[in-house]
């Protein structure tokens, strides 16, 4: 196996940059993608941060990279994780990272007794539909997120 | 004819309780609740919170309340308010309360920097989407939700 992972450090801001817009590219959002090193540094710099990074390597290269933040649910109580975005770069996709960052999140949770692991999906995303279900992820159809920002947030705020 | 909106505290992790469960039954989840006052006084007002909750009161009466807590957008660099509960009893909605506790978070938004605020709602709460759509807030239809926990999650982690 010429996977490794490990957890994003200082210093780590500019790979992670270029693995996070390119799910962004792929997603489309291109032009949402404002974020700057500078920016993930001070998360990855603090040892009591609310999220983290993993990066995966391929034979010791930077291949991908999953990133989680602590979240809460009511309902249960617990902690849990959300995993806002998982990304493996176009040349070494088809090696099993994207399922081995998956289960180093997994890993992380269970070791913070977190009770799930949580994230999103385009809808038109067979392929990677395909390997949550595999891996055994609950899929909700039936779920619709909001966002308030921009003028509208500050109209609501006035 | 009043209306208060102010933090919880440290003892009304019962009432914030009470809120979640009447909030589980309006959206047939009831099963799903196992937490305790314990987690939640420990998740509110414990070393280092996991949450944060605000009440609203109507004439003195527990109205409703907001539990929320920061996430961060790896696409915009910055952190955010992610709402998990809201919820106005049956017998006090069409008063504003709802809109009231969502303004308040708006307006912590700007103050704190926060570009954006963001919520779930079950896609066959049509009272609640369009009080939502009235307030300038928009739907991410495009989403799809995955969760693994249980069994799952530790058949992944291993």
């Amino acid at each position: 196996m010429s996977i490794s992972i490990r957890p994003a450090v200082d210093g780590d801001g500019p790979i992670l940059i270029a693995m996070v817009r390119e799910l962004a590219v792929h997603h489309g959002f291109e032009e949402s993608f404002v974020a700057r090193p500078e920016d993930y540094e001070r998360f990855l710099a603090d040892p009591h941060a609310l999220n983290g990074a993993l990066i995966a390597e391929w034979n010791g290269e930077p291949a991908g990279c999953a990133t989680w933040q602590r979240a809460y649910q009511t309902f249960l109580g617990r902690e849990t994780l959300y995993l806002e975005d998982i990304s493996v770069l176009p040349a070494f996709r088809r090696r099993g990272i994207a399922t081995a960052l998956l289960k180093a999140v997994a890993r992380l949770a269970v070791e913070r007794r977190a009770a799930a692991v949580g994230w999103l999906m385009m809808g038109w995303n067979s392929e990677a539909r395909g390997l949550y279900e595999k891996l055994g992820a609950t899929i909700y159809d039936g779920n619709s997120s909001c966002k308030l920002t921009g003028e509208a947030l500050e109209r609501l705020a006035r | 004819m009043s209306l208060e909106i102010r933090a919880a505290c440290p003892g009304e992790e019962g009432l914030a309780l009470g809120f979640i469960r009447k909030l589980a039954d309006y959206e047939k989840l009831a099963h799903e609740v196992t937490a305790t006052a314990e987690d939640l006084r420990e998740a509110l007002f414990g070393p280092s919170p996991r949450c944060h909750c605000d009440l609203a009161f109507w004439n003195g009466e527990p109205a409703g309340f907001a539990l929320w807590f920061y996430n961060f957008s790896t696409f915009a660099g910055k952190a955010g308010i992610y709402l998990e509960d809201l919820f106005v009893e049956p017998h006090l909605r069409g008063k504003g309360i709802g809109k009231a506790l969502l303004k308040g978070l708006a307006r912590r938004c700007l103050a704190e920097g926060l570009p954006r605020l963001q919520w779930w709602v079950l896609d066959w709460n049509a009272p609640s989407i369009a009080v939502y759509k009235a307030l300038g807030a928009k739907p991410m239809e495009e989403w799809t939700v995955f969760r693994v926990s249980g069994p799952e999650l530790e058949a992944l982690a291993s």
